[in-house]
């Protein structure tokens, strides 16, 4: 491969790469792989792609590969000809493979497929008291609901306690027929950290409902035996099939 | 079933590339902040004055090595590309070792974002102290060895053999140029080591990845969580999950109940120094054999340490 052809596919990755990046922003679906919190870095990402590409001259006028534009790009050729390392294809592959990965394998958020390498739980180990008891009960989401459980030892603390949030539907062998977990997925930086919480619910329509199928569950807290502890458990009063969020994960 | 089996294979791929493609976007970012910092160094800090900064004593050079992560705040992506950079101006081994494994950890980024996980107190004090002192305690057993220049990987053929003075040091030619032509010049040179280094970024998540879609980490939680065991299990967390070092330390929040303050420190200190990425990066730059060091000595030093910590301290 020439320098020249191997300059045009590096600018070319370049730019499709920033140009992927500015999709999933546009398109929000970036907050599939990263925290909202971090799309300053996305767009950083992006603007630095974009001027690396042009330090390839493959941005603007033509680049002519025989006769340089202007006197100074021959010293600029000389000075980079000793020091350039040769880029392969392999190599180029593999920078360009986010790319090729995010264009061809559908873009879906963890669900209830990842739960079982993952792993689920029932209370959170970093719960601050304070940022759960502020939101109002029929406001708060599965992570709300999993902080509030976490601060207390008493699983009967909760008895009564309307319970409205919604989430995907989990269960595995622990799980009876009756039973399922309504999950979500928390993240703090990237995918690489995403974690699933859940609360357990209880009714006698619970076979109806598919494991990873969103659903609104409405209905109290009662304390119950699960897995041979005591936890607090929604007895459903209603199951309803919900969309599922534009926002995916929740974020602690 | 043969469908059933079918679909959890796609289930798998797709989770894959989620994990993938989210550590890849975290990271990559500060990939590129890492090599555009190494193409200004190129072009514009000459050798003779990086040189004359560093002192002559190898103990002070390691040191100074190790603090150095203040004036370049970078994470491990970025500490790889630059340090690269710093030995071709003359770094000596030992001061650049130093900071390769201590700048993810003392930098005033990670200084922040620990703060803002745990305030101030026992972990964040110790976090940067067991960074800086692992960091120092390294660099200086590889100062030990007689031809530091031999542990770097081959260079490519245009270098000439010694790796030491790239052909460009002086950059006569290039100092005469307008500021334009050096900025785009040191641009052209960030570019191409992303390409060099970026390679080995994707290998490191795609391994990452793998290891996250198809191990479970159950089966590392429930080894134990005893003194020893803990920090031990924590430190392979650090290395497997390939966080980036800049917010780590919200992730290690999740284990703080249920892991002794050891092994919370293992995580915080060891992961950001060496993880999966890093590991490839590292190959980048070194022998392999060095790298197998690179990897080792630290995970022994920061586990004296955690299990320190775990038996004599009350936190």
């Amino acid at each position: 491969m020439s320098d020249a052809m191997q300059d045009r596919i590096k600018a070319l990755i370049l730019v499709l790469t920033a140009a992927y990046l500015t999709y999933l922003l546009v398109s929000g679906n970036l907050f599939f792989y990263i925290g909202p919190r971090f799309s300053w870095l996305v767009i950083l990402g992006i603007g630095l792609m974009v001027i690396l590409a042009s330090s390839y001259r493959l941005v603007g006028p033509k680049a002519d590969d025989t006769q340089p534009i202007v006197e100074d790009v021959y010293l600029y050729n000389d000075y980079l000809e000793a020091d350039r390392p040769k880029t392969g294809l392999v190599a180029l592959t593999l920078v360009a493979l986010p790319l090729l990965l995010g264009v061809t394998v559908p873009a879906r958020p963890l669900d209830a497929s990842a739960v079982p390498n993952r792993g689920v739980s029932t209370e959170l180990a970093s719960a601050d008291p304070s940022q759960s008891l502020t939101i109002v009960a029929g406001e708060r989401n599965v992570l709300d609901w999993v902080r509030t459980i976490s601060n207390s030892d008493d699983p009967a603390a909760l008895n009564g306690e309307e319970f409205d949030a919604v989430g995907f539907v989990y269960r595995d062998t622990r799980f009876g027929e009756d039973e399922f977990m309504v999950a979500r997925f928390t993240m703090t930086c990237c995918a690489a950290d995403a974690m699933a919480i859940g609360v357990i619910i209880r009714s006698d329509e619970a076979a109806d409902f598919e494991t990873n199928s969103w659903v609104r569950v409405q209905g109290s807290f009662t304390e119950g035996d699960f897995d041979g502890d005591a936890l607090p458990i929604v007895s459903a009063d209603s199951i309803d099939p919900a969309n599922e969020p534009e926002q995916p994960y929740l974020f602690p | 079933m043969h469908a059933s089996e079918k679909s959890g294979l796609l289930d798998q791929v797709i989770n894959f590339t989620t994990v993938f493609l989210g550590i890849m976007i975290e990271a990559v970012p500060f990939l590129l902040l890492g090599t555009v910092a190494s193409g200004l160094v190129e072009v514009f800090v000459r050798r003779e004055d990086l040189i004359a900064l560093i002192p002559r004593n190898r103990f002070t050079a390691t040191l100074m090595g190790g603090v150095m992560g203040f004036t370049f705040p970078v994470c491990e992506c970025g500490v790889v590309p630059l340090t690269r950079r710093l030995f071709k101006k003359g770094l000596p081994v030992s001061a650049g070792i130093a900071f390769l494994l201590a700048a993810p950890i003392v930098n005033p980024i990670v200084l922040a974002s620990t703060f803002a996980a745990y305030g101030w107190g026992n972990i964040l004090v110790a976090r940067f102290v067991m960074g800086l002192l692992t960091a120092l305690i390294v660099g200086l057993i590889f100062s030990l060895h007689e031809e530091p220049f031999k542990m770097m990987r081959a260079p490519a053929p245009v270098f000439g053999g010694s790796g030491e003075a790239s052909p460009v040091g002086g950059g006569s030619a290039l100092a005469a140029q307008p500021l334009r032509v050096k900025l785009q010049t040191a641009m052209r040179i960030a570019a191409d080591e992303f390409f060099e280094m970026g390679r080995y970024l994707a290998i490191g998540s795609v391994l990452a990845a793998l290891m996250q879609t198809l191990v479970p980490q159950s089966a590392l939680l429930s080894i134990g969580s005893g003194p020893i065991i803990s920090v031990v299990v924590m430190q392979l967390l650090g290395y497997v999950l390939s966080v980036c070092s800049t917010v780590d330390a919200f992730i290690s929040l999740a284990f703080v109940n249920t892991f002794t303050t050891g092994s919370i420190l293992g995580f915080l200190v060891y992961g950001p120094m060496v993880d999966i990425k890093s590991t490839l990066l590292f190959l980048g730059v070194f022998r392999q054999k060095i790298v197998v060091y690179l990897v080792v000595l630290p995970f022994l030093v920061v586990f004296l340490m955690g299990i320190i910590i775990n038996l004599n301290f009350g936190w």
